[in-house]
């Protein structure tokens, strides 16, 4: 299960790199709304703009260093974007040092925005720590010449397992649940092969899945929920396979179908992520 | 309307998720008030954006090195007699804290609130720089 969102490189231009992402019917990352549609999750295409940006400082600093997102000023998850499809990436790097980045940038189908990165940050990693330097630099060479096919087609993602147990629920208001990161995860041989970590498009998945159930009213059909914005979002450290993953939300406010969460996960007692979540309830 | 020092309180209770009483100026970021590196980050970041400076990283640390001659001012990551003077100079709001034994990369252990609000008040130029150290150049406002 590929967990790469670039499909081709079109034009890096002094600190902004444009690009586009093409995804099959069959790609496993794929939903399918209440409608029989094919969908992307928003979250992925939110992966696909930091992958854009990745490769752009990655050929900047000579593939020695791959930027790891730790913070997000605001993430604006505003359309669909259905599958097949192609969507154009942006991003504009606004601030870099020799160990730190800040970037922003969308994510359009049709000339229209449905994603939208505002201010996400975070540290260099040594690229051998994660990788082999030679593999990235070839598919980089790919993405900018003859492009990358779609992601190879498979059985669509269960989003639902990334939650393990709801520990604690008050329906409507509260949740604790938990998720045990197994070490065999699809998302983890190319993120990253020397290193594994959990990426941020699966936390942001397992958050929505965790205040999905709580949500939902018992007794009443499982609650539908569409992520519209994630704010203020900080990591301060790795899910690391094996570790148990502890998410606890609280809904902060509600505005007709609009609510707004805050969200932490803790890992071994430790806040790790932190963050304010906007859905609409379906 | 709020004050730089208010601006500086508020920045630091979103970025560190702590209440706004604990923002004293004597607090120290890492141990009173448990910031970590990427919360470092994320402070520079809102503080570049809400008073419009640049504060470039490595500011402290290369001001007080100024001209000193690299075993002037380190040894081995441990910070020499004339290197300890210098970042007392610099970071005069840490200066008790500033020892025998100090490593350089323990210098954002130093850092309080009231390191952030001088490094602000200086590039609003509002406040006299800590003494300088050598002729280089700190950042001008960009407001």
């Amino acid at each position: 299960m590929r967990f790469l969102f670039v499909s081709r490189v079109h034009e890096i231009s002094g600190q902004k790199i444009k690009g586009q992402v093409d995804f099959s019917a069959g790609e496993p990352w794929r939903r399918t709304s209440d409608q029989g549609r094919l969908q992307i999750s928003t979250s992925v295409v939110s992966e696909a703009i930091g992958q854009l940006v990745s490769w752009m400082a990655l050929r900047d600093n000579g593939f020695s260093g791959r930027p790891v997102f730790l913070f997000a000023t605001r993430i604006d998850l505003s359309g669909a974007v259905h599958a097949p499809g192609t969507v154009d990436l942006e991003a504009l790097i606004t601030d870099q040092s020799e160990d730190s980045f800040i970037f922003s940038g969308t994510a359009k189908v049709d000339g229209k925005t449905v994603v939208e990165i505002k201010d996400c940050g975070g540290y260099f990693m040594p690229l051998a720590e994660l990788e082999d330097p030679a593999v990235t630099r070839q598919r980089f060479e790919t993405l900018t010449t003859s492009g990358l096919p779609a992601n190879p087609e498979g059985p669509a993602f269960d989003y639902s397992k990334l939650v393990d147990e709801v520990n604690e629920v008050v329906a409507g208001k509260s949740i604790t649940a938990s998720k045990v990161m197994r070490k065999d995860e699809p998302f983890y041989p190319d993120h990253f092969p020397r290193f594994p970590v959990t990426p941020i498009v699966v936390i942001n998945e397992m958050i929505a899945e965790s205040t999905r159930r709580m949500m939902t009213i018992p007794g009443e059909a499982s609650c539908k929920i569409t992520p519209l914005a994630v704010l203020d979002l900080k990591i301060k450290s790795f899910i690391r396979p094996g570790d148990t993953a502890v998410i606890q939300s609280k809904v902060t406010e509600v505005t007709g179908a609009e609510f707004e969460t805050v969200t932490e996960i803790l890992v071994n007692q430790k806040r790790i992520l932190r963050g304010r979540y906007r859905y609409r309830k379906d | 309307m709020s004050t730089p020092f208010e601006k500086i309180q508020d920045i630091i209770v979103e970025a560190l998720y702590c209440d706004k009483e604990q923002v004293t100026r004597d607090a120290n970021l890492m141990a009173d008030l448990g910031a970590e590196s990427i919360d470092f980050l994320d402070i520079v970041f809102r503080l570049e954006k809400t008073f419009g400076i640049k504060l470039p990283k490595g500011d402290i640390e290369q001001r007080a090195r100024g001209d000193l001659a690299d075993t002037d001012f380190e040894v081995q990551g441990v910070l020499q007699e004339k290197g300890l003077a210098r970042l007392r100079s610099v970071m005069p709001e840490a200066a008790e804290k500033i020892k025998s034994g100090l490593r350089v990369k323990d210098i954002p252990t130093l850092f309080s609130v009231a390191t952030f609000e001088r490094m602000v008040m200086e590039r609003l130029g509002d406040a006299p720089a800590a003494p300088a150290t050598n002729t280089a150049k700190t950042a001008p406002a960009t407001v």
